[in-house]
């Protein structure tokens, strides 16, 4: 156990920065433009308070919101990430370094693998608490400047964080392992294209649609399957988290409940196309684990 | 030589990259505590037998480590081997304190005291980070790690290429005082073959893909001699079938391989070669044109 938390701790030290630095400043500029923009009394941003009806409803819609853009931001990020920490140790010439090491190079991607389902979501989440905490000083800057608007108290902040953020974890995880063969496709590339992945990310379905294109050409009403299929590990089946509205969520007479949106998060998975993407990630693992074993030079 | 306790084993080792083959059937041993220097010219072979031997590539015929096949085994035999293939390859996004951390962690006949005790008298500092030392110190960091590794086998392959004097000179003190024993065996690939002759027990010289030489050191200066040949005795000294032979600051210098000393002694001075005289004889090519014209 202590050489995989060892390896995970490596992998953090050599990538943190994406999920550590870039984050920190994100949330910094976002938090000071947000400030500037209350603080200077934008007569657009007033007029838009003072037609909420929901103080915990606005606060809850903001907080799911900034969570959503986090997780599009993790899955991003941890797409570059697996294009990138599968070759890293031959751009930074430490390949023969790591191989001197009692560790198989299934162990070491393994590793890889592990740090990013489990530290960078973990950094990720740690900023979305940070958002939760500027959010609520947000809501009682707003609610100092406007009587029409009352920030939630300590209790119902607390509660709001925690059933939203039980429910985050919840759908955080349901989206990494739904986009685990994405992810494993990039390590793949990453591992024999160094960086070249990111293009070729993209190039080889596009030239795989093409070719299905050119095969079909007397289809008329002609439907790629393979750019049918993308779109649908693309697109989380069933539950699409970019279908929230917050007009809605505001408007509805109820708090965040994370029993709910875990029930029926966990009713939307696929379960079989999970299971399915989930082993085709072991299948790029442990190919790109082959290829490197074959490898010497950088 | 007994086969039965020999560390290293190869039978019949090739390896080729598509259709070029470049080493051609190697047969060698390396028994335990002895220190083996493999020399070569740039392309000789030296390092691809060296991957051959860490696990680091597969090849034809058979390689024994440790009684392991290196290439299936590679993670289990790096328990009881330690190499420095590049001095550069130490991960430059930690600082040392970091990579003491790790190694710690993940080998388990690692020790950070021992490490510690290594870098000592360096001006290597816990919190520097690896891409702010400088190339001397990098390589001291790097034989640090590897020193402080309790391992029976120890490969280094051009340890100190880039170095100053000074550094490389003190880099063989500190290996040969604070790390070799009799329990402990070290192959060691370099170019500057002068600095290393004091410490070698045995010498393999590789050329194109062919060992030409595998002997304990004691053996060399048994078999071969140097004779600077007087004036009357150079077509006597030919008539032997000298390996090699040289005219240089009005010297006629031959080497001999198994030629009777006493039989040379009558034709001039005789030595025992140095290794990079030997080098230079044993290294010549037969057919001198080779590569191709641009």
């Amino acid at each position: 156990m202590k050489p995989w938390l060892a390896l995970v701790k490596r992998e953090f030290l050599e990538h943190r920065g994406a999920f550590l630095y870039a984050p920190a400043v994100i949330l910094a500029v976002v938090s000071a433009v947000v400030t500037i923009g209350i603080v200077t009394n934008d007569p657009d941003f007033q007029e838009s308070v003072t037609n909420l009806p929901g103080s915990v409803q606005f606060f809850e819609a903001a907080l799911v919101a900034t969570i959503f853009l986090w997780c599009v931001y993790l899955v991003i990020a941890l797409l570059f990430y697996f294009s990138d920490a599968f070759h890293a140790d031959r751009r930074n010439n430490a390949l023969l370094f790591w191989k001197s090491m009692p560790k198989t190079d299934l162990e070491i991607l393994g590793s890889k693998v592990v740090s990013g389902y489990t530290v960078f979501p973990l950094a990720i989440g740690f900023w979305m608490l940070a958002t939760s905490v500027v959010l609520y000083i947000v809501a009682h800057l707003i609610g100092a400047m406007t009587i029409l608007y009352t920030a939630p108290n300590p209790l119902e902040f607390l509660n709001s964080v925690f059933q939203i953020g039980v429910a985050a974890i919840v759908y955080m995880v349901i989206a990494l392992l739904w986009y685990a063969p994405i992810f494993g496709w990039a390590a793949f590339l990453g591992t024999l294209f160094k960086r070249w992945s990111i293009p070729l990310f993209f190039v080889i379905p596009a030239v795989a649609v093409l070719i299905e294109r050119v095969i079909n050409i007397r289809d008329l009403d002609y439907q790629s399957k393979i750019l049918e299929f993308i779109m649908f590990r693309v697109e989380m089946a069933g539950e699409e988290p970019s279908n929230f509205d917050p007009e809605v969520w505001i408007m509805q007479d109820k708090t965040a409940s994370a029993p709910e949106l875990i029930s029926y998060a966990l009713s939307q998975v696929d379960w079989m196309h999970t299971g399915i993407g989930i082993i085709l990630l072991g299948g790029f693992v442990y190919l790109a684990s082959e290829y490197r074993r074959r490898l010497i030079e950088a | 030589m007994s086969t039965q306790t020999a560390l290293v084993r190869a039978q019949d080792l090739r390896k080729r990259f598509k259709k070029t083959e470049i080493l051609h059937g190697l047969n060698f041993e390396i028994q335990p505590g002895r220190i083996v220097g493999l020399i070569g010219h740039n392309g000789a072979g030296k390092t691809t037998t060296l991957n051959a031997l860490l696990g680091l590539t597969d090849c034809e015929g058979s390689i024994s480590v440790l009684g392991k096949d290196p290439y299936a085994e590679r993670a289990a035999l790096m328990n009881d081997v330690a190499f420095i293939s590049d001095v550069a390859s130490l991960p430059r996004f930690m600082r040392v304190r970091e990579l003491f951390d790790l190694v710690e962690e993940i080998h388990p006949k690692f020790s950070r005291e021992k490490a510690n005790g290594f870098l000592q008298g360096t001006d290597i500092r816990a919190n520097a980070k690896i891409k702010n030392l400088s190339k001397g110190m990098v390589a001291q960091l790097h034989l640090a790690v590897v020193m402080a590794i309790d391992a029976r086998l120890l490969v280094l392959d051009e340890p100190t290429l880039g170095l100053d004097i000074t550094y490389r000179k003190r880099f063989y003190k500190r290996l040969l005082e604070d790390y070799m024993n009799e329990d402990r065996t070290l192959l060691i690939t370099t170019h500057q073959v002068d600095e290393i002759e004091f410490m070698l027990s045995d010498l393999m010289f590789i050329r194109d893909g062919y060992l030409v030489l595998d002997s304990p050191m004691d053996e060399v200066g048994e078999r071969y001699t140097q004779l600077n040949a007087r004036n009357d005795s150079i077509d006597a000294a030919k008539a032997l079938n000298p390996v090699y032979q040289e005219a240089k600051f009005g010297q006629n210098i031959f080497i001999f391989d198994g030629v009777d000393k006493d039989q040379l002694a009558e034709l001039g001075d005789i030595t025992i070669p140095t290794v990079s005289d030997l080098f230079v004889a044993l290294m010549q090519r037969d057919n001198e044109t080779q590569g191709e014209a641009i």
